[in-house]
């Protein structure tokens, strides 16, 4: 199944790109597009955004899709999923 | 006139602690139009009640303690409370929020606003319900600590839904940076809690069941639909829900927002790291500061065993924990969690004190303290274990802490020898967690903030050059924050101005700024204050509100002798870095701060040389 991924904001600059569409066997869930991020596009987010270790954003970071943020590493993906994803300031 | 809106209890309270007598007065309507409410009205209050010169602890000063017409569980932010007075810290304009269910709540025992004056002859604390106060003694409270005090207050107080305000030692032992707390909260900056000690008024007590009755309840009731249901899936809003303030750690760290080491650097490469270690050990759940809030941008935390065990308590903000941190350059995550909790109990300004610490422990490097002040205490930078000694002797004014306890200005000039370069603040307040040399912006609210070096009053600048926020404020004039480079000086000093008339609107409504950041913009606060009070002021309109009410808070400045030079940034705020990732990085400097004053006094129409606001402007903004 087909995952779009959109880097919104500042993340497009992070990403070095705004859309990106991965392959997913069925059944795949948050995780592994985690760790397909991790795959891709480690180097470039540094280690702000990124913890290599535990394969997940670091800091505010959202991911949403259809205005629902995905939040648990179990949620399962569908085929045509768009998840847009938000680096937000939230600094008191 | 007397008051006849919607939106409003249409009262205030007054109370005079030399008789320990209270009244209750009728809100002037013609006022309300004209300041609205919040840091508004208290404004004009104390602009026309006190005279310039007093002093801020004495008993002619006056405390005000002030709502908004926004301010209800209801309303998206509307969990707020405002505290003005003069400050003991700068001696001028002295303006402290927090979040939580007093202000509301303080609309239900009947009143919008307390006016406080006069001195009890000994310690007291007043209970405030269904429009009526009681003063009762509070002797057997001295001395002790927040939860100590409310533990005891609560005792006292028959069954009911109470919220108190209290200070702690700090505020009683005239710590010039003391909080008013709020529970786990804070109002924390500028000293309230000192003038409150000075009037031995203890705590604040109130508790009521009355409703203020909007103008037109079916339309605000649409309103709220549509707004909560934006929050919901707004990611800023969500930002906060899921990370706390102390979320932007890392990042901050990375782009050059973080003070390190007194302000040597602007990053230190050690956030992530600390960050990490918060959420695995010290975070416990996220939870709001009042009653409705759908942000909950709170954390409760903890520290499990070990030297600095703490039990599970509402804190580690951003800006307490980067000051018991990078300020100081401690890498112990769970020393910082305890030490924002022990200025809690204290009742002392986090960010203060962790400054007044980072300045000590420059001062030490320097050999500029006498070694019979110092004792035994390690000032290296990095030294945990000294940080609660002195956070306790700061809030009990002993040995260095009393050398600190009005300040670091008012502390390098005790010292000198040249310390006043380790001093980093803005009219005498210690300047926050943001580092204005990765956003230029920042430093022009920095310098022109009227209560001094602060990030969030009236506004969080750093969001906008370097955030790329905009708070709903392009209609409104404030260019594209995506088109502007956040090293570049030039351009900045007008924008600084149109965003501190539109962050500043929270302040006077009686919310919380951070429903702003998601989406809840100038033109949302304006059709809730129609439907709220029936007052048909549009976004416009009320930008030009805000703008007179930063024009009579600089009025009261400029009355306490402040000048343009006061809104000079200090030297180590504008140097290129010393170390970290941005070292040597000349466009991490700032070249010509007085150019960026230059076109931010253009911009609000004062005297491009001395920042006094011209006759044209007073008419202007309706303030002549």
């Amino acid at each position: 199944m087909r995952i779009a991924l959109v880097a919104m904001g500042q993340l497009e600059k992070d990403f070095g790109g705004k859309h990106y569409v991965f392959d997913f066997p069925e059944g795949s869930t948050l995780a592994d597009l985690f760790r397909k991020i991790g795959d891709n596009f480690a180097n470039r987010l540094g280690q702000a955004l990124w913890n290599r270790t535990e394969c997940r954003f670091r800091g505010p970071v959202v991911m949403m899709t259809g205005g629902v943020a995905l939040r648990d590493p179990a949620t399962v993906l569908y085929e045509g999923q768009e998840i847009l994803i938000f680096k937000v300031l939230v600094g008191g | 006139m007397s008051m006849a809106l919607n939106g409003y209890t249409g009262k205030y309270l007054r109370l005079d602690l030399d008789s320990l007598k209270w009244k209750s007065e009728d809100l002037d309507v013609d006022i309300v139009r004209k300041y609205l409410g919040g840091t508004g009205y208290a404004a004009r209050v104390l602009f026309n009640e006190q005279e310039g010169g007093i002093d801020p602890l004495g008993p002619e000063a006056r405390f005000i303690v002030s709502t908004g017409p926004l301010t209800h569980n209801a309303i998206p932010g509307g969990g707020s409370v405002e505290l003005c007075f003069k400050s003991p810290l700068t001696g001028g304009w002295g303006e402290s929020r927090s979040g939580g269910d007093f202000g509301p709540d303080l609309r239900r025992s009947g009143f919008d606003h307390i006016v406080i004056q006069g001195k009890a002859g000994r310690p007291a604390y007043v209970v405030i319900r269904d429009g009526k106060a009681e003063f009762r003694p509070a002797d057997h409270l001295a001395g002790k600590l927040v939860s100590e005090k409310l533990a005891l207050i609560r005792k006292e107080l028959p069954e009911g839904r109470y919220s108190i305000a209290c200070i702690g030692p700090g505020g009683e032992n005239g710590v010039a940076y003391a909080a008013v707390m709020f529970g786990d909260r804070a109002a924390g900056r500028t000293g309230a809690g000192a003038v409150l000690g000075s009037k031995n008024l203890l705590a604040i007590i109130v508790e009521g069941r009355g409703e203020v009755v909007p103008a037109k309840p079916a339309e605000l009731k649409n309103l709220l639909k549509t707004y909560f249901a934006a929050l919901q899936a707004n990611p800023v809003s969500i930002g906060f829900h899921d990370n706390g303030t102390i979320g932007d750690l890392a990042a901050n760290d990375e782009k050059g927002d973080w003070p390190t080491r007194n302000w040597q650097s602007n990053s230190w490469g050690k956030g992530a790291e600390l960050l990490d270690h918060f959420v695995k050990h010290n975070f416990v759940k996220p939870y709001p500061c009042y009653r409705g809030c759908t942000i909950a941008c709170g954390r409760k935390v903890r520290v499990n065993g070990g030297e600095y065990q703490t039990p599970e308590h509402g804190g580690a903000e951003y800006e307490s924990i980067s000051c018991f941190t990078a300020y100081v350059q401690n890498e112990d995550m769970d020393a910082a969690v305890h030490c924002s909790h022990l200025c809690n109990e204290y009742g002392v300004d986090t960010i203060s004190t962790g400054a007044a610490i980072a300045f000590l422990m420059e001062c030490a490097e320097a050999g500029y303290l006498e070694a019979s002040v110092v004792g035994d205490l390690d000032l290296s930078w990095g030294n945990a274990s000294v940080l609660p000694v002195l956070v306790r002797m700061v809030a009990l004014r002993q040995g260095l802490g009393a050398l600190v306890a009005d300040g670091v200005r008012a502390a390098a000039a005790r010292i000198g020898k040249g310390s006043d370069a380790f001093a980093v603040h803005v009219k005498g307040l210690e300047g926050p967690a943001h580092d204005p040399r990765s956003g230029k912006s920042l430093a022009v609210s920095y310098g022109t903030g009227n209560r001094g070096m602060c990030h969030i009053h009236p506004a969080e600048l750093m969001a906008w050059d370097s955030g790329k926020m905009d708070w709903g404020l392009r209609p409104h004039g404030l260019k594209d924050p995506n088109t502007v480079d956040r090293w570049d000086e030039s351009g900045k000093g007008a924008a600084v101005k149109l965003i501190q008339d539109g962050l500043n609107l929270p302040d006077m409504l009686g919310t919380c700024k951070f429903f702003m950041y998601a989406g809840i913009g100038v033109d949302e606060l304006a059709a809730l204050l129609s439907c709220v009070t029936g007052l048909e002021i549009g976004a416009g309109e009320l930008l030009m509100v805000s703008e007179r009410v930063i024009t009579l808070q600089r009025l009261f400045n400029l009355r306490e002798g402040f000048t343009a030079a006061d809104d000079l940034l200090p030297a180590r705020a504008c140097a290129v870095p010393s170390f970290g990732r941005y070292a040597g990085q000349v466009e991490c400097g700032i070249a010509d701060f007085p150019a960026m004053l230059g076109e931010y006094y253009e911009a609000r129409g004062w005297d491009v040389t001395t920042g006094i606001p011209s006759d044209a402007t007073l008419k202007r903004v309706g303030l002549k």
